[in-house]
């Protein structure tokens, strides 16, 4: 027998709609959603992060530390602990100050600073690199200390923790590949502040400046070198348009300074050295308030005049220089300061010095390798 | 930075594997359907017992199978189609590809074999983990076509 079976219907079982029509509709509302829910969330958290109490946040801290600490070569930490003694001085002229500062370098081809719950500072080594003068690390740090003053950096973890949060409800963060998309979005909204906020900062850094050193100069470097080096990169930035633009920044710092009265004019302190090897001293006791920060300098040891050095038996062998590098009293006549600098001239003697327990000293790379041997107690 | 480079390879990727899911979709169909059209004479029947009036030699099992996968651009589309629900067609052409591909390499199988009907065909259809991530993911599918191939008489 012979039959004649018609051939199947191609339209039946397959949809007509066009797949990338689909997609367009479907990303497009999604995105109109969870764009509404980002915002909702957005608004509640700056609502209740602020809330959240410093010991919470002492907490995040030491779990983060540890983490970047690790990250951290001698060098990198030898750099964190000069930026945290910085931190620390710019703090004492914000009179409510909750935090102890801790800096932490971090390697990074975008010069950049980031607030981190606890007081936490990262900076990246490009932004240290590049930087000229004390000043301009200065000023970004106090920037970071606005962030800190105003909370900003717990919104924006507590946006971040909130959003991934959702993702992982939705359960997008396993097996689909849509989870990598919304981390990338997730990662485009989390960093960034609000251009009020970035303007908030500024002014407050702005206001350290003035208080630490008397006058601006030096506060605007680090905006001045953005636009031919890193800042490239805030195409980021510009695209999620909520950092206030470069130009428009330095504008309004100008206009906040004169309104002010405050000068731009003064001299640079000097950033340390950065390629030093550094001897860690451990010997008595020091408050956080007689921090050392030493450089040495032709067979001397110099202390920035800045810092107290009561209670070191080296105080009395030192000239001191002032922070902006210049020799603001000598000891030519002390019988100690001369027989350091005659040790440090004949190879195998070991000058007494001590230092507080878990400071550290720098000692440049041009030094005479006897002092660097004989420095060490 | 890094992020946008990111976002645009992601975006590229997807387009680049929907242009190339799509054309090998589209030459699927082709050979599916002038396949079918060679095909149209082999019977093939769901019903188990054969009518009374037809007289066969030799019977026996012929089967057809295949095993699909989508492309990225697709899964990417029926992901986000799973967060509101609704008809996943971005799945249809491949299930629909599927079940034909099996059912036109069983009655190729027949007819090689010298059979002139299919009786009682079946589909079944399974699918195969993604042996990547967590196991919950899917590579693709089985679909396994068959049936009693029989000889008629006259």
């Amino acid at each position: 027998m012979k039959a004649d079976p018609r051939l199947p219907d191609d339209t039946v079982n397959v949809s007509q709609t066009h797949p990338l029509k689909e997609a367009i509709i479907l990303l497009i509302g999604i995105a109109s959603i969870s764009t509404l829910i980002f915002v909702i969330i957005a608004f509640f958290v700056n609502i209740t992060a602020p809330l959240i109490p410093y010991s919470v946040e002492a907490k995040l801290l030491s779990l983060a530390w540890k983490r970047v600490e690790k990250t951290m070569d001698t060098e990198q930490k030898s750099q964190g602990v000069n930026l945290k003694n910085l931190a620390n001085r710019l703090a004492t002229h914000w009179p409510d100050n909750p935090y102890t500062y801790h800096v932490g370098i971090i390697h990074s081809p975008a010069a950049n600073a980031f607030a981190l719950s606890g007081g936490l500072i990262l900076v990246t080594s490009s932004l240290l690199e590049s930087a000229e003068s004390e000043n301009e690390m200065a000023f970004v740090l106090g920037h970071e200390l606005g962030h800190f003053r105003n909370r900003d950096h717990l919104k924006a973890l507590g946006r971040g923790i909130l959003f991934k949060l959702l993702i992982s409800a939705i359960g997008l963060s396993s097996g689909a590949n849509l989870g990598s998309l919304a981390g990338t979005a997730e990662l485009l909204t989390n960093r960034s502040f609000s251009r009020k906020q970035e303007r908030a900062a500024d002014i407050f850094g702005l206001s350290l400046m003035h208080q630490e050193y008397g006058h601006l100069k030096g506060s605007d470097d680090f905006f001045n070198r953005l636009p031919e080096e890193a800042y490239n990169d805030s195409s980021i930035a510009d695209f999620a348009g909520t950092h206030p633009g470069t130009q428009q920044r330095i504008a309004e710092l100008y206009e906040f300074a004169e309104g002010k009265g405050w000068t731009w004019n003064g001299p640079l302190a000097r950033l340390l050295p950065q390629n030093h090897p550094f001897i860690d001293f451990d010997g008595a006791d020091a408050s956080l308030n007689s921090t050392l920060v030493p450089t040495a300098k032709c067979g001397q040891l110099h202390f920035h005049r800045k810092y107290r050095s009561d209670g070191l038996t080296v105080k009395s062998l030192v000239s001191t220089v002032d922070r902006y590098g210049k020799c603001q009293k000598q000891n030519p006549c002390n019988r100690s300061s001369w027989l350091l600098r005659q040790r440090a001239r004949s190879a195998p003697a070991r000058p007494r010095v001590s230092c507080p327990r878990g400071r550290q000293f720098y000692i440049p790379t041009d030094q005479p390798a006897s002092l660097l041997h004989s420095s060490s107690v | 930075m890094d992020v946008i480079l990111q976002f645009i390879i992601y975006i590229s990727i997807l387009f680049m594997t929907y242009c190339i899911g799509s054309y090998i979709e589209h030459r699927h169909f082709q050979s599916i359907r002038i396949r079918e059209n060679q095909t149209r004479d082999m019977m093939v029947i769901t019903f188990s017992q054969t009518p009374e009036e037809w007289k066969y030699t030799s019977t026996d099992l012929v089967c057809g199978n295949i095993v699909i996968s989508l492309d990225y651009f697709k899964r990417f589309l029926a992901a986000l189609r799973t967060l509101v629900g609704g008809p996943i067609k971005s799945y249809e052409p491949l299930l629909d590809r599927a079940r034909r591909e099996a059912i036109l390499r069983m009655k190729e199988q027949a007819l090689s074999q010298g059979y002139d009907a299919i009786i009682n065909a079946r589909l079944e259809t399974s699918r195969l983990a993604s042996s990547g991530g967590d196991g919950k993911g899917t590579s693709g599918i089985e679909v396994l076509a068959f049936g009693t191939g029989l000889k008629l008489l006259g």
